[in-house]
Protein backbone atom coordinates (compact mmCIF):
# COMPACT_ATOMS: atom_id res chain seq x y z
CA UNK A 1 0.00 0.00 0.00
CA UNK A 2 1.57 3.49 -1.41
CA UNK A 3 1.78 6.34 1.19
CA UNK A 4 1.91 9.54 0.46
CA UNK A 5 2.44 12.34 2.65
CA UNK A 6 2.42 16.19 1.38
CA UNK A 7 3.60 19.21 3.76
CA UNK A 8 2.58 17.36 6.83
CA UNK A 9 3.24 19.95 9.42
CA UNK A 10 2.26 19.13 12.71
CA UNK A 11 2.12 21.57 16.05
CA UNK A 12 1.91 20.44 19.44
CA UNK A 13 -0.24 22.27 22.01
CA UNK A 14 -1.03 24.90 19.60
CA UNK A 15 -2.17 28.36 21.04
CA UNK A 16 -0.68 28.11 23.97
CA UNK A 17 2.71 29.52 24.85
CA UNK A 18 4.03 26.08 24.82
CA UNK A 19 3.53 25.72 21.26
CA UNK A 20 6.22 23.75 19.77
CA UNK A 21 6.87 22.60 15.90
CA UNK A 22 6.82 18.75 15.31
CA UNK A 23 6.41 18.40 12.50
CA UNK A 24 7.63 20.74 9.53
CA UNK A 25 6.54 20.27 5.87
CA UNK A 26 7.42 16.51 5.69
CA UNK A 27 7.50 15.40 1.81
CA UNK A 28 7.37 11.85 1.45
CA UNK A 29 6.47 8.88 -0.78
CA UNK A 30 6.66 5.41 0.59
CA UNK A 31 6.27 2.56 -1.83
CA UNK A 32 4.39 -0.59 -1.37
CA UNK A 33 6.54 -3.34 -0.04
CA UNK A 34 9.22 -1.00 0.95
CA UNK A 35 11.08 -1.23 4.38
CA UNK A 36 11.78 1.73 5.90
CA UNK A 37 14.01 2.67 8.70
CA UNK A 38 13.34 5.81 10.52
CA UNK A 39 16.35 7.48 12.14
CA UNK A 40 16.96 10.30 14.62
CA UNK A 41 17.68 12.17 17.59
CA UNK A 42 15.04 11.70 20.52
CA UNK A 43 12.71 14.51 20.00
CA UNK A 44 13.28 14.59 16.25
CA UNK A 45 9.74 13.72 15.43
CA UNK A 46 9.89 10.30 14.17
CA UNK A 47 6.98 9.33 17.11
CA UNK A 48 5.10 12.00 15.55
CA UNK A 49 5.54 11.26 12.00
CA UNK A 50 4.62 7.42 12.18
CA UNK A 51 1.05 8.49 14.66
CA UNK A 52 0.34 10.68 11.31
CA UNK A 53 0.21 7.46 9.44
CA UNK A 54 -2.75 5.79 11.68
CA UNK A 55 -4.81 8.85 11.98
CA UNK A 56 -4.04 9.33 15.81
CA UNK A 57 -2.82 12.24 15.10
CA UNK A 58 -4.39 15.21 13.38
CA UNK A 59 -2.34 17.13 10.48
CA UNK A 60 -2.29 21.21 11.30
CA UNK A 61 -1.12 21.71 8.08
CA UNK A 62 -0.65 19.08 4.93
CA UNK A 63 -2.32 15.59 3.84
CA UNK A 64 -1.20 12.33 4.19
CA UNK A 65 -2.62 9.22 1.83
CA UNK A 66 -2.52 6.20 2.52
CA UNK A 67 -3.79 3.60 -0.25
CA UNK A 68 -7.31 5.02 -0.83
CA UNK A 69 -7.52 7.30 2.73
CA UNK A 70 -6.36 10.87 2.74
CA UNK A 71 -6.07 12.36 5.98
CA UNK A 72 -6.49 16.46 4.90
CA UNK A 73 -5.60 19.34 7.32
CA UNK A 74 -8.85 21.70 8.34
CA UNK A 75 -11.12 19.02 7.39
CA UNK A 76 -12.94 16.30 9.18
CA UNK A 77 -11.16 12.83 9.45
CA UNK A 78 -12.92 10.48 6.78
CA UNK A 79 -13.71 7.43 8.89
CA UNK A 80 -10.54 6.04 10.85
CA UNK A 81 -11.87 2.13 11.02
CA UNK A 82 -10.66 1.32 7.46
CA UNK A 83 -7.73 3.44 7.54
CA UNK A 84 -6.16 1.63 10.77
CA UNK A 85 -7.54 -2.10 9.84
CA UNK A 86 -4.62 -1.88 7.26
CA UNK A 87 -2.14 0.02 9.28
CA UNK A 88 -0.60 -1.79 12.13
CA UNK A 89 0.89 0.12 14.95
CA UNK A 90 3.03 -1.36 17.06
CA UNK A 91 3.84 1.12 19.64
CA UNK A 92 7.67 1.35 22.20
CA UNK A 93 6.63 -1.30 24.78
CA UNK A 94 3.50 -2.72 23.06
CA UNK A 95 3.26 -5.07 26.30
CA UNK A 96 1.75 -2.09 28.40
CA UNK A 97 -1.10 -2.22 26.08
CA UNK A 98 -2.22 -5.34 27.46
CA UNK A 99 -5.41 -6.07 29.63
CA UNK A 100 -7.53 -9.24 28.73
CA UNK A 101 -7.90 -12.12 31.28
CA UNK A 102 -6.47 -14.38 28.63
CA UNK A 103 -3.86 -14.13 25.94
CA UNK A 104 -6.86 -15.24 23.26
CA UNK A 105 -9.08 -12.75 23.97
CA UNK A 106 -6.36 -9.91 24.18
CA UNK A 107 -5.48 -11.12 20.42
CA UNK A 108 -8.71 -11.15 19.77
CA UNK A 109 -9.59 -7.58 20.52
CA UNK A 110 -8.38 -6.16 17.45
CA UNK A 111 -9.86 -8.46 15.22
CA UNK A 112 -13.05 -8.22 17.07
CA UNK A 113 -13.34 -3.97 16.80
CA UNK A 114 -12.63 -4.14 13.08
CA UNK A 115 -16.03 -6.20 13.37
CA UNK A 116 -14.62 -10.04 13.10
CA UNK A 117 -16.95 -12.57 14.74
CA UNK A 118 -15.44 -14.47 17.45
CA UNK A 119 -14.70 -17.66 15.77
CA UNK A 120 -13.05 -15.49 12.80
CA UNK A 121 -11.12 -13.56 15.33
CA UNK A 122 -10.29 -16.65 17.44
CA UNK A 123 -9.07 -18.49 14.11
CA UNK A 124 -7.25 -15.03 13.59
CA UNK A 125 -5.59 -15.09 17.07
CA UNK A 126 -3.80 -18.51 16.32
CA UNK A 127 -2.76 -17.58 13.60
CA UNK A 128 -1.05 -14.46 14.80
CA UNK A 129 0.42 -16.28 17.78
CA UNK A 130 1.88 -18.85 15.74
CA UNK A 131 3.59 -16.05 13.44
CA UNK A 132 5.19 -14.40 16.50
CA UNK A 133 6.18 -18.14 17.32
CA UNK A 134 4.47 -18.91 20.68
CA UNK A 135 2.83 -22.33 21.62
CA UNK A 136 -0.68 -22.29 21.72
CA UNK A 137 -0.98 -23.09 24.80
CA UNK A 138 -0.64 -19.66 26.25
CA UNK A 139 -3.63 -18.81 24.56
CA UNK A 140 -5.51 -19.60 27.91
CA UNK A 141 -2.92 -17.87 30.14
CA UNK A 142 -3.31 -14.53 31.64
CA UNK A 143 -0.85 -12.15 29.72
CA UNK A 144 0.52 -11.09 32.73
CA UNK A 145 2.21 -13.73 33.91
CA UNK A 146 4.08 -14.10 30.80
CA UNK A 147 7.85 -13.14 30.27
CA UNK A 148 8.25 -10.05 29.54
CA UNK A 149 9.60 -11.04 25.69
CA UNK A 150 5.93 -13.34 25.48
CA UNK A 151 4.30 -10.45 26.63
CA UNK A 152 5.51 -8.39 23.98
CA UNK A 153 5.24 -11.31 21.29
CA UNK A 154 1.44 -11.78 22.49
CA UNK A 155 1.26 -7.26 21.90
CA UNK A 156 2.27 -7.94 18.63
CA UNK A 157 0.26 -10.65 17.67
CA UNK A 158 -3.00 -8.60 19.15
CA UNK A 159 -1.97 -6.00 16.08
CA UNK A 160 -0.63 -8.56 13.04
CA UNK A 161 -4.10 -10.49 14.12
CA UNK A 162 -6.16 -7.58 12.29
CA UNK A 163 -3.99 -8.03 8.89
CA UNK A 164 -2.87 -5.49 8.12
CA UNK A 165 -0.92 -4.91 4.97
CA UNK A 166 1.19 -2.16 6.41
CA UNK A 167 3.07 -2.20 9.84
CA UNK A 168 4.69 0.61 11.80
CA UNK A 169 7.45 -0.69 14.83
CA UNK A 170 8.17 2.34 16.97
CA UNK A 171 11.13 0.61 18.52
CA UNK A 172 10.43 -2.59 18.82
CA UNK A 173 13.52 -4.10 20.26
CA UNK A 174 13.55 -1.51 23.00
CA UNK A 175 14.82 -3.05 26.38
CA UNK A 176 15.38 -6.40 24.55
CA UNK A 177 18.43 -8.73 25.41
CA UNK A 178 20.38 -9.64 22.44
CA UNK A 179 19.05 -12.39 21.40
CA UNK A 180 15.49 -11.29 21.75
CA UNK A 181 16.55 -8.51 19.50
CA UNK A 182 17.78 -10.35 16.46
CA UNK A 183 14.68 -12.72 17.18
CA UNK A 184 12.39 -9.81 16.55
CA UNK A 185 13.82 -8.54 14.28
CA UNK A 186 14.30 -11.03 11.81
CA UNK A 187 10.73 -12.18 12.95
CA UNK A 188 9.66 -8.20 11.38
CA UNK A 189 11.85 -9.52 8.44
CA UNK A 190 10.16 -12.52 8.10
CA UNK A 191 6.60 -11.32 8.23
CA UNK A 192 7.41 -8.20 5.99
CA UNK A 193 8.66 -10.73 3.02
CA UNK A 194 6.04 -13.51 3.42
CA UNK A 195 2.97 -11.21 3.55
CA UNK A 196 4.50 -8.56 1.46
CA UNK A 197 4.03 -6.06 3.89
CA UNK A 198 4.78 -2.25 3.98
CA UNK A 199 7.03 -1.93 6.71
CA UNK A 200 8.07 1.02 8.90
CA UNK A 201 10.55 0.96 12.01
CA UNK A 202 11.42 3.48 13.64
CA UNK A 203 14.80 2.54 15.25
CA UNK A 204 18.12 4.15 17.60
CA UNK A 205 20.49 0.84 15.78
CA UNK A 206 22.13 2.15 13.08
CA UNK A 207 23.21 -1.66 12.26
CA UNK A 208 19.47 -2.54 12.42
CA UNK A 209 18.31 -0.03 9.96
CA UNK A 210 21.05 -0.43 8.10
CA UNK A 211 20.70 -3.88 7.76
CA UNK A 212 17.21 -4.75 7.60
CA UNK A 213 15.85 -2.34 5.59
CA UNK A 214 15.11 -0.60 1.24
CA UNK A 215 15.43 2.95 2.34
CA UNK A 216 16.33 4.88 5.50
CA UNK A 217 14.95 7.98 6.37
CA UNK A 218 16.89 10.37 8.61
CA UNK A 219 15.43 12.93 10.57
CA UNK A 220 15.96 15.90 12.66
CA UNK A 221 14.41 18.76 14.30
CA UNK A 222 10.66 17.67 13.12
CA UNK A 223 12.45 17.54 8.94
CA UNK A 224 13.73 14.87 6.97
CA UNK A 225 17.04 15.51 6.17
CA UNK A 226 17.65 12.26 4.13
CA UNK A 227 15.47 9.16 2.88
CA UNK A 228 17.49 6.83 0.77
CA UNK A 229 18.99 3.65 0.29
CA UNK A 230 21.19 2.43 3.46
CA UNK A 231 24.35 2.81 1.48
CA UNK A 232 23.62 6.37 0.31
CA UNK A 233 22.48 6.99 3.45
CA UNK A 234 25.32 5.64 5.77
CA UNK A 235 28.23 6.99 3.12
CA UNK A 236 27.48 10.53 4.54
CA UNK A 237 29.19 9.95 8.18
CA UNK A 238 30.07 13.50 9.05
CA UNK A 239 26.25 14.52 8.30
CA UNK A 240 25.19 11.91 10.07
CA UNK A 241 28.02 12.79 13.23
CA UNK A 242 26.55 16.40 13.23
CA UNK A 243 22.80 15.08 13.22
CA UNK A 244 24.00 13.44 16.66
CA UNK A 245 23.94 10.12 15.24
CA UNK A 246 26.35 6.94 14.09
CA UNK A 247 27.04 4.77 11.43
CA UNK A 248 26.64 1.18 11.91
CA UNK A 249 29.62 -0.65 13.56
CA UNK A 250 30.64 -2.91 9.95
CA UNK A 251 31.52 1.01 8.38
CA UNK A 252 33.19 2.03 11.97
CA UNK A 253 35.58 -1.20 11.41
CA UNK A 254 36.14 -0.28 7.44
CA UNK A 255 36.81 3.80 8.09
CA UNK A 256 39.50 1.99 10.86
CA UNK A 257 40.72 -0.28 8.62
CA UNK A 258 41.16 2.56 5.64
CA UNK A 259 43.31 4.23 7.97
CA UNK A 260 46.21 1.93 7.85
CA UNK A 261 45.23 0.88 4.21
CA UNK A 262 44.83 4.36 2.39
CA UNK A 263 42.30 2.72 -0.46
CA UNK A 264 38.70 4.13 0.44
CA UNK A 265 35.46 1.71 1.36
CA UNK A 266 33.82 2.47 -1.67
CA UNK A 267 29.81 1.18 -1.09
CA UNK A 268 29.28 0.64 2.44
CA UNK A 269 28.49 -3.20 3.30
CA UNK A 270 26.40 -3.89 6.68
CA UNK A 271 26.10 -7.41 6.93
CA UNK A 272 28.94 -9.72 8.30
CA UNK A 273 30.16 -12.00 5.21
CA UNK A 274 29.86 -8.61 2.56
CA UNK A 275 32.28 -7.24 5.40
CA UNK A 276 34.55 -10.25 5.24
CA UNK A 277 34.48 -10.03 1.44
CA UNK A 278 35.21 -6.04 2.07
CA UNK A 279 38.21 -6.29 4.34
CA UNK A 280 40.01 -8.89 2.20
CA UNK A 281 39.57 -6.71 -0.97
CA UNK A 282 40.54 -3.81 0.90
CA UNK A 283 43.53 -5.49 3.01
CA UNK A 284 44.70 -6.96 -1.15
CA UNK A 285 44.61 -3.17 -2.76
CA UNK A 286 46.23 -2.11 0.31
CA UNK A 287 48.93 -4.50 0.10
CA UNK A 288 49.42 -3.48 -3.51
CA UNK A 289 49.90 0.21 -2.70
CA UNK A 290 52.82 -1.04 -0.28
CA UNK A 291 50.91 -0.04 2.96
CA UNK A 292 51.82 -2.06 6.18
CA UNK A 293 48.94 -4.29 6.61
CA UNK B 1 -9.75 16.04 28.93
CA UNK B 2 -5.87 17.18 29.73
CA UNK B 3 -7.03 20.62 30.67
CA UNK B 4 -6.87 19.70 34.63
CA UNK B 5 -6.74 22.50 36.63
CA UNK B 6 -3.64 21.22 39.09
CA UNK B 7 -0.47 22.14 37.49
CA UNK B 8 -1.43 24.81 35.71
CA UNK B 9 1.52 26.54 37.02
CA UNK B 10 2.92 29.16 34.23
CA UNK B 11 6.61 29.40 34.65
CA UNK B 12 8.14 33.01 35.58
CA UNK B 13 10.40 35.90 37.37
CA UNK B 14 7.43 37.74 38.60
CA UNK B 15 7.64 39.48 42.23
CA UNK B 16 4.40 37.34 43.06
CA UNK B 17 6.36 33.96 41.54
CA UNK B 18 8.98 34.75 43.85
CA UNK B 19 6.94 35.11 47.04
CA UNK B 20 7.30 32.37 49.39
CA UNK B 21 4.78 30.18 49.38
CA UNK B 22 3.56 29.76 53.19
CA UNK B 23 3.06 33.84 52.46
CA UNK B 24 1.07 33.06 49.71
CA UNK B 25 -0.83 30.72 51.53
CA UNK B 26 -1.39 32.77 54.52
CA UNK B 27 -2.32 35.43 52.64
CA UNK B 28 -4.86 34.18 50.55
CA UNK B 29 -6.26 32.49 53.45
CA UNK B 30 -6.59 36.39 55.34
CA UNK B 31 -7.86 37.27 52.18
CA UNK B 32 -10.82 34.70 51.47
CA UNK B 33 -11.92 35.50 55.14
CA UNK B 34 -12.07 39.71 54.51
CA UNK B 35 -13.17 39.88 51.45
CA UNK B 36 -16.52 39.16 53.96
CA UNK B 37 -15.75 42.34 55.27
CA UNK B 38 -16.42 44.59 52.45
CA UNK B 39 -19.90 45.82 52.21
CA UNK B 40 -19.89 49.07 50.07
CA UNK B 41 -18.56 50.91 46.98
CA UNK B 42 -14.78 51.24 48.71
CA UNK B 43 -14.52 48.50 50.35
CA UNK B 44 -15.29 46.23 47.09
CA UNK B 45 -13.02 48.83 45.49
CA UNK B 46 -9.88 47.92 47.68
CA UNK B 47 -10.76 44.46 47.11
CA UNK B 48 -10.84 44.57 43.14
CA UNK B 49 -7.84 46.91 43.12
CA UNK B 50 -5.83 44.32 45.30
CA UNK B 51 -6.88 41.57 42.95
CA UNK B 52 -5.84 43.46 40.11
CA UNK B 53 -2.48 44.37 41.33
CA UNK B 54 -2.04 40.93 42.57
CA UNK B 55 -2.12 39.82 38.77
CA UNK B 56 -0.69 42.74 37.06
CA UNK B 57 2.74 42.41 39.67
CA UNK B 58 2.22 38.64 38.11
CA UNK B 59 2.68 39.53 34.76
CA UNK B 60 0.80 36.03 33.84
CA UNK B 61 -0.91 36.83 30.59
CA UNK B 62 -4.96 37.18 30.85
CA UNK B 63 -5.40 34.31 29.08
CA UNK B 64 -4.73 32.49 31.78
CA UNK B 65 -6.90 33.44 34.54
CA UNK B 66 -9.89 33.67 32.53
CA UNK B 67 -9.45 30.10 31.67
CA UNK B 68 -9.37 29.35 35.57
CA UNK B 69 -12.88 31.60 35.66
CA UNK B 70 -14.61 29.75 32.71
CA UNK B 71 -15.91 27.04 34.36
CA UNK B 72 -17.06 29.07 37.54
CA UNK B 73 -18.35 32.03 35.71
CA UNK B 74 -21.50 30.23 34.91
CA UNK B 75 -22.38 29.71 38.74
CA UNK B 76 -21.59 33.95 39.31
CA UNK B 77 -23.68 34.89 36.67
CA UNK B 78 -26.00 32.73 38.06
CA UNK B 79 -25.86 33.63 41.64
CA UNK B 80 -26.17 37.56 39.96
CA UNK B 81 -29.24 36.62 38.31
CA UNK B 82 -30.95 34.92 41.30
CA UNK B 83 -29.56 37.82 43.93
CA UNK B 84 -30.90 40.65 41.03
CA UNK B 85 -34.69 38.87 40.75
CA UNK B 86 -35.46 37.99 44.32
CA UNK B 87 -34.00 40.20 46.64
CA UNK B 88 -36.42 43.61 47.45
CA UNK B 89 -35.12 45.88 48.62
CA UNK B 90 -34.29 49.64 47.70
CA UNK B 91 -35.66 51.70 44.91
CA UNK B 92 -38.01 49.25 42.29
CA UNK B 93 -35.96 50.08 38.85
CA UNK B 94 -37.61 48.40 36.30
CA UNK B 95 -40.76 46.21 36.33
CA UNK B 96 -41.60 43.69 33.22
CA UNK B 97 -44.75 40.98 34.02
CA UNK B 98 -43.47 39.16 36.87
CA UNK B 99 -39.93 40.37 37.27
CA UNK B 100 -39.19 43.41 39.35
CA UNK B 101 -35.74 44.45 39.69
CA UNK B 102 -34.88 46.39 42.75
CA UNK B 103 -32.17 48.84 43.22
CA UNK B 104 -31.17 46.86 46.23
CA UNK B 105 -31.03 43.31 44.55
CA UNK B 106 -28.95 44.89 41.46
CA UNK B 107 -26.40 46.49 43.96
CA UNK B 108 -26.06 43.27 46.07
CA UNK B 109 -25.81 40.93 43.25
CA UNK B 110 -22.84 42.66 41.81
CA UNK B 111 -21.20 42.80 45.17
CA UNK B 112 -21.71 38.93 45.24
CA UNK B 113 -20.44 38.88 42.04
CA UNK B 114 -17.12 40.94 43.09
CA UNK B 115 -16.46 39.06 46.01
CA UNK B 116 -16.51 35.34 44.10
CA UNK B 117 -14.52 36.66 41.78
CA UNK B 118 -12.46 38.24 43.75
CA UNK B 119 -11.60 35.31 46.00
CA UNK B 120 -11.20 32.74 42.40
CA UNK B 121 -9.02 35.21 40.72
CA UNK B 122 -6.87 35.59 43.74
CA UNK B 123 -6.76 31.80 44.23
CA UNK B 124 -5.72 31.11 40.75
CA UNK B 125 -3.10 33.15 40.78
CA UNK B 126 -1.41 31.08 43.47
CA UNK B 127 -2.00 27.93 41.32
CA UNK B 128 -0.39 29.86 38.77
CA UNK B 129 2.44 31.49 40.06
CA UNK B 130 3.36 28.47 42.44
CA UNK B 131 4.75 25.45 41.81
CA UNK B 132 2.58 22.22 43.27
CA UNK B 133 5.78 20.88 45.15
CA UNK B 134 5.91 24.50 46.51
CA UNK B 135 2.62 24.91 47.53
CA UNK B 136 2.86 20.90 49.21
CA UNK B 137 5.94 22.17 50.81
CA UNK B 138 3.95 25.71 51.77
CA UNK B 139 0.98 23.45 53.78
CA UNK B 140 3.66 20.65 54.99
CA UNK B 141 5.58 23.24 57.03
CA UNK B 142 2.16 25.33 58.13
CA UNK B 143 0.48 22.40 59.24
CA UNK B 144 3.95 21.18 60.95
CA UNK B 145 2.82 21.95 64.61
CA UNK B 146 -0.31 19.84 63.62
CA UNK B 147 2.50 17.28 64.07
CA UNK B 148 2.84 17.51 67.87
CA UNK B 149 -0.50 15.71 68.05
CA UNK B 150 0.57 12.77 65.96
CA UNK B 151 -1.10 13.96 62.78
CA UNK B 152 1.08 12.36 60.21
CA UNK B 153 1.45 15.80 58.25
CA UNK B 154 4.72 14.86 56.78
CA UNK B 155 3.00 11.84 54.96
CA UNK B 156 0.13 13.48 54.17
CA UNK B 157 2.48 16.04 52.10
CA UNK B 158 4.39 13.48 51.06
CA UNK B 159 1.66 11.11 49.42
CA UNK B 160 0.12 14.91 47.76
CA UNK B 161 3.65 15.82 46.36
CA UNK B 162 3.64 12.12 44.63
CA UNK B 163 0.50 12.60 43.45
CA UNK B 164 1.13 15.90 41.94
CA UNK B 165 4.41 14.65 40.10
CA UNK B 166 2.80 11.94 38.99
CA UNK B 167 -0.34 13.49 36.70
CA UNK B 168 1.14 14.51 34.00
CA UNK B 169 3.39 10.86 33.93
CA UNK B 170 -0.33 9.10 34.40
CA UNK B 171 -1.97 11.52 31.72
CA UNK B 172 0.82 10.62 29.28
CA UNK B 173 0.21 7.15 29.95
CA UNK B 174 -2.87 7.06 29.65
CA UNK B 175 -3.00 9.19 26.30
CA UNK B 176 0.08 6.39 24.93
CA UNK B 177 -2.41 3.16 25.93
CA UNK B 178 -5.36 5.33 24.01
CA UNK B 179 -3.58 5.50 21.13
CA UNK B 180 -1.99 1.96 21.24
CA UNK B 181 -6.11 0.32 21.39
CA UNK B 182 -7.18 3.40 18.96
CA UNK B 183 -4.39 1.44 16.70
CA UNK B 184 -6.28 -1.96 17.44
CA UNK B 185 -9.75 0.00 16.54
CA UNK B 186 -11.23 1.02 19.65
CA UNK B 187 -13.62 3.64 20.02
CA UNK B 188 -13.47 6.23 23.02
CA UNK B 189 -15.72 9.23 21.20
CA UNK B 190 -18.77 7.41 20.06
CA UNK B 191 -21.17 4.86 20.50
CA UNK B 192 -23.78 4.52 23.50
CA UNK B 193 -23.23 4.88 27.29
CA UNK B 194 -22.47 1.40 27.71
CA UNK B 195 -20.25 0.87 24.63
CA UNK B 196 -18.54 3.93 25.74
CA UNK B 197 -18.00 2.40 29.49
CA UNK B 198 -16.65 -0.76 27.62
CA UNK B 199 -13.88 0.98 26.03
CA UNK B 200 -13.06 2.33 28.80
CA UNK B 201 -11.72 -1.18 30.12
CA UNK B 202 -9.21 -1.73 27.94
CA UNK B 203 -7.66 1.69 29.35
CA UNK B 204 -7.96 1.05 32.65
CA UNK B 205 -6.77 -2.00 33.41
CA UNK B 206 -3.05 -1.30 31.57
CA UNK B 207 -3.29 2.26 33.84
CA UNK B 208 -3.56 0.09 36.82
CA UNK B 209 -0.84 -2.14 36.38
CA UNK B 210 1.63 0.00 35.94
CA UNK B 211 0.54 2.70 37.77
CA UNK B 212 1.45 -0.42 40.33
CA UNK B 213 4.82 -1.42 38.83
CA UNK B 214 5.80 2.26 39.51
CA UNK B 215 4.53 2.57 42.64
CA UNK B 216 6.56 -0.46 43.64
CA UNK B 217 9.48 1.30 41.60
CA UNK B 218 9.31 4.14 43.45
CA UNK B 219 9.18 2.93 46.55
CA UNK B 220 11.98 0.39 46.23
CA UNK B 221 14.20 3.77 44.90
CA UNK B 222 13.33 5.94 47.57
CA UNK B 223 14.55 2.83 50.37
CA UNK B 224 17.43 2.48 48.36
CA UNK B 225 18.36 5.72 48.44
CA UNK B 226 17.87 5.80 52.58
CA UNK B 227 14.03 7.26 52.80
CA UNK B 228 13.28 6.76 56.43
CA UNK B 229 10.43 8.91 56.72
CA UNK B 230 9.93 12.28 58.87
CA UNK B 231 12.50 11.74 61.55
CA UNK B 232 15.64 13.73 60.73
CA UNK B 233 15.28 14.88 57.36
CA UNK B 234 16.01 18.41 55.86
CA UNK B 235 14.82 19.80 52.80
CA UNK B 236 16.62 20.35 49.46
CA UNK B 237 14.22 23.18 49.01
CA UNK B 238 14.66 25.65 51.69
CA UNK B 239 11.95 28.11 52.36
CA UNK B 240 12.90 31.90 52.10
CA UNK B 241 11.26 34.95 54.45
CA UNK B 242 12.66 37.56 52.51
CA UNK B 243 11.33 41.03 52.86
CA UNK B 244 9.11 40.99 50.08
CA UNK B 245 7.23 38.31 52.31
CA UNK B 246 6.84 40.71 55.50
CA UNK B 247 5.62 43.17 52.94
CA UNK B 248 3.13 40.91 51.95
CA UNK B 249 2.46 40.31 55.39
CA UNK B 250 2.10 44.29 56.37
CA UNK B 251 -0.10 45.20 53.26
CA UNK B 252 -2.83 42.14 53.86
CA UNK B 253 -2.90 43.67 57.80
CA UNK B 254 -3.56 47.16 56.35
CA UNK B 255 -6.06 45.91 54.13
CA UNK B 256 -8.00 43.80 56.82
CA UNK B 257 -7.44 47.32 58.59
CA UNK B 258 -9.08 49.11 56.01
CA UNK B 259 -11.43 47.05 55.31
CA UNK B 260 -12.33 46.91 58.73
CA UNK B 261 -12.24 51.12 59.15
CA UNK B 262 -14.13 51.38 56.07
CA UNK B 263 -17.18 49.39 56.04
CA UNK B 264 -20.32 50.53 56.79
Amino acid sequence: MDITVKDLTHLYNPKTPFERIALKDINVQIKSGTFLSIIGHTGSGKSTFIQHINGLLKPAKGEITVGDVTIKAGEKNPKLTALRKKVGLVFQYPEHQLFEETVEKDICFGPMNFGAAEEEAKRKARDALDLVGLPESVLNRSPFDLSGGQMRRVAIAGVLAVEPEVIILDEPTAGLDPVGRREMLSLFMKLHKQKSLTTIMVTHSMDDAAFYSDEVMVMDKGRVVMKDKPEAVFSHIEKLQSLGLDVPETIKFLLQLDERCQVGIGTPVFSIPETAAKIMEMLGQGREKGARV
Amino acid sequence: MFNIIIGQYVPGQSIIHRLDPRVKLISIFIFVIIVFLANNWITYGLVVLFSIIGILLSKVPFRFIYRGLRAIIIIIIFTFILNVLFTKQGDLLISIGWIHIYKGGLIGGLFISIRLLAIIVITTLLTLTTTPIDITDGIEILLGPLKKIKLPIHEFALMMSISLRFIPTLLEETEKIMKAQSARGSDFASGSVKQRIKAIIPLLVPLFVSAFKRAEELAMAMEARGYRGDEGRTRLRVLKWTGKDTALIIIMLMLTVALVVLRT
